[in-house]
């Protein structure tokens, strides 16, 4: 029976609706009736198999291959919340309902007049696009499509043309379109949010903007989709990222140190040139995440307590053959879900937006606007010299802004910026001895057994094992999730370890020791540790350490 | 303008137009009366209207074209009804519908022009004029006069009642619709002023006839046919009309998006914005960067035309404004609540409120109590002085934080400049591109323009990295820090715009770390000349010391334990309720008596003789200037302020100098420093002490001394002090408990006094 109701859900969705309204003795006038109607379709697709059977909506299935009012799910990061709600009536002169897109596809040549004021419902709508650096494998897993090869070969709508500067990473093959949200009591959606959207998709023309006519466009077409109900996936992208239960369970029975060397040595080879501290401390930062303390109703100090770990890899050497892809790039993408590489330029620093920014009442999106724990790797290859202007010097407060504190200003006219946390790790690759624009948490030159950096981008697949890599992937996600407790007995030793540290040399600051408690708790982390023990604080001193000379090595 | 489908009410209409017009005829505002009685000099009948109501007048003034928007104060109508519950709540739920109403009872009521208006008149006015004529010459045909002596509509504007709450944007929701409403919000864009059509007019080309037709929505169908039924209509003639813009009555329209402001967005949220109509005399009010208070009907309007085609049924919304409400004036003021007005009586008893206010600042940096303490003379200030002949003693005090890296400098600044009404933060070259003064930008709060300093006037500017600022910008500092005003000269334009502003300021060292062998200036490397203008200079090093070292691993190791900040120790004061504490400690003006100031020179001239004796010994690390006097008046102001006190007591000049010596002595290389503070502490309590025997027994006949006191070896004894006395005074000055204690303790062994009265009094030995 449920799954005739299943397959009633996915086949003809608005006929559900119908039914189910009739059966509880609904009306569609019901301010709480979307919100029921989303509990009830939640209901049949309470599972990952049976939300994989709706058509995803993706670059690989853009919006012109659906038929209009095709039910589909679109995974997506929130973008723009600042669009204004708009009022729908919730019933038609015919009785039918007027919510998702109803209203707007089925009576098209009905008076305006003949509106009842009493039946208009409000529906929130925000702008959303594609999740932005999500990595080719999350779809492979979550959608089953295997995606092709190359990227470049996306066909370029002109929808994603036009809106590509609501787009983070201003791709030219994304899809960004309105979301519009029925259920009124659904948690209030807050940008960067990744949710997955099942709804109806219809095409919309009008422009939200109809007063300033000199510089309205003539046609301004996007696509929208009514939202029938909403998958969170709020508590962070790993939490709700489902890969394949066996690699889980086979990974916490197996010796973790062992699969934690694999993957040191295989980061190291692969992507730093034999490297296995930086790779370490590569490691440590894919692991590492913000956290927030519990608000103490103190305005001034929204600081999180931990921030996440951010990593130069500085001295690299130049390459004889100029590379476009550092390796390490391809390692971290199939790796992490969530990856996004920036290669710098003075070109783009001084153009390109790297805070999101609204013009006319219309929010720009910017690099940085980027979903909790993703993280992004800004290699400084292609710097060269010359001059920053103001965009530029903006841009890289911006930067600092995310490495010092964790928030990233959004920029509105007449008003200071407005401060929107965010949970992003760094890599910053450069040639230097440090990085140019910012000065992340940790630095560690490049010590590399190799000649050169192996700089074609064939890593991973064809010489390791899928499984292993995906073996690797719960190894990070296991440890992102985990939490490490310090025992108050650790604490102590701790504790009075700094003080004797302070005493034999001068120059260790109380950064030194944030620095070594937040290393050890990703040491923790990775050895799939609960708690800091003594060896793991003398490990991470060491770390530390050992990097601290080799940046003395000149 | 809009389609809205009226609604069904049981409401008997007739019955409410009723109320209006009495409303209107007979209301008389108590508190108008003087108001009216003033702006009725100018009229030249004003004797017939003294007694009438609040609104015929204004509506004779109408008729005489002297003014043109009616403004219904909802505050009246529930005076007139004694109830908010009656009419009120019907317009305020039924606006649009009750616009009608008044502005039908309003035709009913509107008297006849009592002077000469044709020098008034539009083309309109002239036309209905000659058709009344010619109705007149015609009347004996008996057609009946079709006259348009309609109020406009769009002119009639209702003021909601000062107890309406502003909403955000986001709080305005479909329940809404309909309704009068009050919205706050900054202005982000504002269209042209365009005209609406209200009246068009036609011309008949085959019979002559003019016709009116009253255009009441955004869409209208222009008429073609004539309607004459004596000639057009008869004869069965098409197509003869002709639109007259001439003769068609026209309103200025504008669209305005406002946005709500940061402080309306919950956390994490991006701000809404919201379409808003004027119409009439309500256009050109706002200008974009306006903080405004918008009273207006919240109106759905269907899409219409092309859009209407392809959006079906949906409806978009706007705001009808009916009034404006700039709020960019009361900027200083803040909102005094009954709560906040208790809490600040509260720490006015407050004994410990010095140490208490200056631990709230920054709570979440450990110590650095003398630093806090300056930083809060600072947000308080001292007065500033304009002396007759132009001259102008600045009172804000400018500060220096110097330091080793990672000492929560920045943290400091950007806390006050949080905490401050009007605080800038910046840095001396993180900001490169914006310079300080060469960064033209706009307040949004009073349109001025300006770089940072102006943007900080009266307010603080904290500049961090000072060391590194651009040679331009610290030139311009010099003139701001004494003189006040910022000279610009820019694309030939030569300005000079006041900042009255207190500098604060961070700088490192110049060679990483703090070198102490070696003076100030040379670790910094800036200019004497602007090291002197700053009353204050602190130095807070990162030195390896057991007590803090492990203090602070217990507070970043509970940090990683908890995943929050540890509790703090001592119970600090709200940043709002310090704001409205300092606003109102800044507010006094405490003035300098006979007998302090001559304390003030004596401690003048003994510093400047220490100042000499070091130079002798080339121990020179900061220099005594008139400056430093002014600094030390500075600071005691400060203090007096800080007190509510209207005069600068003895103890406000000592504790002025004590901050200064102590923040001289940070400057002081390890040895020095140990010595005398040592001494300093228990000294100076002594020291307050037999002051308070002195000033006591002053009280009770002993003649005051006038000069030449500095040594006190008067004979003190024999004097009785209440320990309690002595606990607050010292406790005031910022000594803790166990300083007194200490002291004490330490001179009852030295047989100078004893503790009496089972320890609550102590007696000075013989």
């Amino acid at each position: 029976m449920v799954s005739a109701l299943f397959n009633d859900a996915l086949n003809d969705p608005l006929g559900v609706i119908k039914t189910f309204t009739k059966s509880e003795g609904l009306a569609y006038s019901d301010a709480s009736h979307p919100s029921r109607i989303a509990a009830h379709f939640r209901n049949i697709f309470n599972d990952n198999d049976r939300l994989k059977q709706i058509t995803p909506l993706n670059v690989f299935h853009p919006p012109e291959m659906h038929s209009n009012n095709a039910l589909v799910r679109f995974r997506a990061m929130v973008q723009d919340t600042s669009i204004s709600p708009e009022l729908y009536p919730s019933v038609l002169s015919d009785g039918s309902p007027g919510a998702w897109g109803l209203a707007e596809s089925t009576e098209l040549n009905l008076n305006p007049s003949s509106l009842d004021i009493h039946s208009l419902r409000q529906r929130e709508v925000i702008w959303a696009v594609n999740v932005p650096g999500e990595s080719p494998f999350v779809s492979e897993l979550l959608d089953d499509s295997v995606s092709p090869k190359i990227t470049s070969e996306l066909p370029h709508n002109n929808t994603s043309l036009k809106y590509r500067h609501k787009d983070p990473l201003l791709r030219t093959s994304h899809i960004g379109l309105q979301v519009k949200v029925y259920d009124a009591l659904i948690t209030p959606l807050k940008p960067t949010d990744i949710y997955t959207f099942v709804g109806f998709l219809t095409t919309q023309h009008i422009s939200i903007d109809e007063s300033s006519s000199t510089d309205v466009e003539t046609d301004l077409a996007f696509y929208a989709l009514h939202v029938l109900f909403v998958v969170d996936h709020s508590f962070g992208y790993t939490l709700n990222f489902s890969s394949p239960v066996d690699l889980i369970d086979q990974n916490l029975h197996r010796p973790s140190d062992a699969l934690r060397n694999e993957i040191i040595e295989w980061i190291a080879n692969e992507g730093l040139a034999g490297d296995r501290d930086a790779a370490v401390w590569v490691l440590l930062t894919c692991i590492s995440k913000s956290r927030r303390p519990q608000t103490m109703g103190y305005s001034f100090s929204r600081q999180p307590a931990i921030l996440p770990l951010s990593l130069t890899i500085s001295k690299i050497p130049y390459p004889e053959i100029p590379i476009m892809i550092p390796p390490l790039v391809n390692v971290l993408r199939l790796l992490l879900p969530l990856f996004v590489d920036i290669p710098l330029t003075l070109s783009s620093i001084n153009s390109q937006p790297f805070f999101p920014e609204s013009q006319n009442e219309d929010l720009h999106s910017g690099y940085f606007q980027l979903p909790a724990g993703t993280l992004v790797l800004l290699s400084e290859f292609g710097v060269q010299e010359g001059a920053i202007n103001d965009r530029g010097v903006r841009n890289i407060q911006a930067l600092r802004g995310i490495v010092e504190s964790q928030y990233l200003d959004y920029k509105f006219p007449f008003v200071p910026p407005h401060q929107f946390p965010t949970d992003l790790g760094l890599i910053v690759l450069t040639h230097g001895e440090s990085s140019l624009f910012v000065s992340t948490h940790i630095n560690v030159p490049l010590k590399h057994q190799k000649a050169t950096l192996n700089g074609t981008g064939g890593v991973g697949s064809g010489c390791t094992p899928p499984g292993k890599i995906a073996s690797f992937r719960a190894l990070i996600r296991n440890a992102k999730m985990g939490d490490v407790q310090i025992a108050e007995g650790i604490s102590e030793y701790i504790q009075s370890d700094f003080v004797s540290e302070r005493q034999k040399d001068q120059k260790t600051t109380a950064d030194d020791l944030v620095t070594w408690l937040n290393i050890s708790r990703l040491l923790a982390l990775s050895y799939n540790q609960t708690t800091v023990t003594v060896d793991i604080w003398n490990e991470a001193k060491e770390l530390d350490k050992r990097r601290k000379s080799r940046l003395n090595d000149k | 303008m809009t389609s809205l489908p009226r609604y069904e009410t049981d409401i008997d209409f007739k019955d409410e137009k009723e109320k209006i017009k009495l409303f209107l005829s007979t209301f008389t505002s108590s508190q108008d009366e003087i108001d009216d009685g003033v702006a009725q000099m100018n009229l030249q009948d004003s004797e017939g209207f003294r007694k009438q109501s609040k609104y015929l007048i204004q509506l004779q003034r109408i008729a005489n074209r002297e003014q043109q928007m009616l403004e219904i104060d909802l505050e009246d109508i529930s005076e007139h009804e004694r109830t908010i519950t009656e009419l009120v709540l019907r317009i305020r739920n039924n606006t649009r519908r009750y616009v009608q109403l008044f502005s039908e009872v309003v035709d009913e009521l509107m008297p006849s022009p009592t002077r000469d208006i044709s020098y008034h008149d539009e083309v309109i006015d002239v036309i209905l004029h000659q058709r009344q004529e010619r109705d007149a010459q015609n009347q004996e045909e008996g057609r009946p006069a079709r006259v348009l002596t309609k109020y406009l509509q769009s002119n009639i504007y209702f003021k909601t009642l000062l107890s309406d709450v502003a909403l955000a944007v986001r709080e305005v929701k479909g329940v809404h619709l309909g309704k009068l409403i009050t919205v706050r919000g900054i202005v982000t864009r504002v269209s042209e002023v365009k005209p609406l059509l209200l009246v068009n007019a036609y011309t008949c080309d085959s019979c002559g006839s003019e016709i009116f037709q009253e255009i009441t929505r955004k869409q209208f169908t222009p008429l073609v046919d004539c309607p004459n039924i004596d000639a057009c209509k008869r004869d069965n003639r098409k197509g003869t009309l002709h639109m007259q813009t001439r003769a068609c009555r026209f309103s200025p329209f504008q669209e305005i998006k406002i946005q709500e402001m940061a402080d309306q967005v919950p956390v994490g949220h991006i701000p809404r914005s919201m379409t808003v109509h004027t119409y009439g005399n309500q256009t050109r009010q706002m200008n974009p960067g306006d903080i405004v208070h918008l009273s207006g009907i919240f109106l759905p309007t269907p899409y219409t035309g092309f859009q209407a085609v392809k959006a079906g049924l949906l409806t978009d919304t706007y705001l009808d404004v009916h009034h404006i409400d700039q709020l960019k004036k009361q900027y200083s003021e803040m909102q005094v609540t009954p709560e906040i007005q208790a809490a600040i009586e509260e720490l006015r008893q407050d004994r410990n409120i010095y140490i208490k206010l200056a631990q709230s600042i920054a709570p979440e940096i450990y110590g650095h109590l003398d630093v806090k303490k300056a930083l809060l003379l600072l947000l308080i200030g001292g007065v500033t002085k304009n002396t007759g002949d132009g001259m102008k003693i600045r009172g804000d005090i400018n500060i220096c934080l110097m330091g080793d890296p990672g000492v929560a400098k920045s943290q400091l600044l950007k806390y006050i400049s949080k905490v401050a009404p009007r605080g800038v933060y910046t840095t001396g070259k993180g900001s490169s591109g914006v310079g300080l003064t060469a960064a033209v930008m706009r307040d949004p709060v009073t349109d001025e323009m300006g770089g940072a300093l102006v943007l900080a006037d009266n307010g603080i500017c904290c500049i961090d990295e000072f060391d590194k600022m651009e040679e331009s910008d610290r030139t311009a500092i010099h003139e701001v820090m004494e003189q006040q005003t910022i000279s610009i000269s820019k694309a030939g334009i030569t300005t000079t715009l006041n900042a009255r502003t207190s500098i604060l300021a961070a700088a490192n060292p110049l060679y990483g770390r703090y070198n102490t062998r070696i003076s100030p200036v040379e670790n910094i490397n800036l200019p004497a000349a602007l090291l002197s203008r700053f009353d204050i200079m602190f130095l807070i090093l990162d030195k390896p010391n057991r007590d803090d070292d492990e203090r602070l691993a217990q507070h970043v190791t509970y940090v990683h334990m908890h995943n929050a900040h540890p509790q703090l120790e001592h119970d600090t004061v709200d940043p709002l309720l310090m704001r409205h504490y300092i606003a109102l400690a800044r507010a006094r003006r405490p003035i300098v008596p006979r007998e302090v100031s001559d304390y003030v020179v004596r401690a003048y001239v003994r510093l400047r003789k220490s100042q000499k004796d070091h130079e002798g010994k080339d121990k020179l690390h900061t220099y005594t200037s008139a400056r430093t006097l002014l600094g030390v008046l500075r600071l005691s102001q400060a203090l007096a302020r800080l007190r509510f006190a209207e005069q600068v007591s003895i103890e406000d000049v000592d504790e002025a100098l004590r901050l200064m010596e102590v923040s001289k002595e940070s400057l002081l290389d390890d040895a020095e420093r140990d010595r005398d503070t040592h001494v300093s502490v228990t000294s100076t309590i002594y020291r307050l002490i037999r002051d308070m025997v002195i000033r006591h027994g002053g009280l009770i006949g002993k003649p005051m001394r006038g000069e030449a006191d500095m040594e006190i070896d008067e004979d003190a004894s024999g004097e009785e002090l209440s320990m309690v006395d002595i606990r607050n005074r010292c406790l005031a000055k910022g000594f803790t408990e166990s300083d007194i204690m200490n002291t004490i303790l330490e001179y009852e062994a030295l047989d100078i006094w004893t503790r009496v009265a089972n320890n609550t009094k102590l007696r000075f030995t013989n």
